[in-house]
């Protein structure tokens, strides 16, 4: 069984871990966004789009109540590197 | 040189202190665990814990983030092929095994931890249970598996494994019940689902 790294960069948007290029917006490892929070025009997804993409995982693979799926979706997202520093704002 | 030292030692201790975080979470429970016992344990002042860390819930979390996040890490690098269910569950299983004491506490003590740890820890799961929907998914559709909610199935697998963590001292006392038990605990559980 291959090895896993002792940490994984994560997308400072969403938290998803980033293992290589593939991962990362336009392939570019130095993009600190994953390619699922840039939209095809370069700009980057909203907290509320992604607070609510995170919330639907969390219904669909956890089963959870969209409530609860909701706080745990804002908990994670007010400690990730875009959102911690200010209030979220479209 | 001398700012590199400096870089490396602290380093160290932050991994000293998140050692013996999860070794007495592991030992006395999360919520029972002073900073003042870590800083004894990891033998550095009691100051010295909040400098690395801001607060008691930080450290919390940090040690839910490094101890939990392996098994999902395990998945996530093994990911770029299709998984199998099974390989899925496996790898569920031997990503917890080094951190099986802990993670007993960390599930029975969730409902009770600071929000931002307990979410870590859900986050967590979500991740794993991200493939294992993917493979499910597939299997389903050969027809291997029989047909029901993805949610719902990684919940009763997490049902089964937290039971046998939790209740490690019933079934197989002195001893990793994930060792003991989990090919067992795999295998079970892919006998119920298979259509």
């Amino acid at each position: 069984m291959t090895k896993p790294p002792d940490k994984f960069i994560h997308c400072i948007t969403c938290g998803v871990p980033m293992r290589d290029a593939a991962d990362h917006a336009d392939g570019d490892l130095t993009r600190p966004h994953c390619r699922g929070c840039v939209r095809p025009d370069g700009s980057i997804i909203t907290y509320d789009e992604v607070c609510e993409h995170m919330a639907e995982h969390l219904v669909q693979t956890l089963d959870l109540h969209p409530t609860a799926a909701r706080t745990i979706a804002e908990e994670r997202l007010s400690n990730l590197p875009a959102w911690s520093a200010k209030p979220p704002a479209e | 040189m001398a700012a590199k030292t400096r870089v490396a030692r602290k380093r160290r201790t932050r991994e000293r202190l998140l050692r013996a975080a999860r070794d007495l979470f592991a030992e006395n429970g999360i919520l029972m665990t002073r900073t003042l016992d870590i800083s004894e344990r990891a033998r550095v002042a009691h100051g010295t814990v909040f400098l690395h860390f801001l607060t008691r819930d930080d450290l919390i979390a940090a040690a839910v983030e490094e101890s939990a996040g392996q098994a999902a890490g395990r998945i996530h690098m093994l990911a770029r092929g299709k998984l199998t269910v099974r390989q899925v569950l496996e790898t569920h299983v031997e990503g917890l095994r080094p951190q099986e004491a802990f993670y007993a506490r960390l599930v029975m003590e969730g409902p009770m931890l600071p929000p931002y740890a307990r979410s870590r820890l859900i986050v967590i799961q979500s991740a794993i249970a991200v493939y294992f929907a993917r493979a499910a998914k597939r299997e389903m559709a050969s027809g291997k598996l029989r047909r029901m909610p993805v949610g719902l199935l990684f919940n009763t697998w997490l049902g089964l494994l937290h039971h046998y963590i939790c209740n490690r001292d019933l079934f197989s006392p002195g001893e990793a019940v994930l060792a003991a038990r989990g090919a067992a605990l795999v295998e079970h559980y892919l006998a119920l689902i298979k259509s």
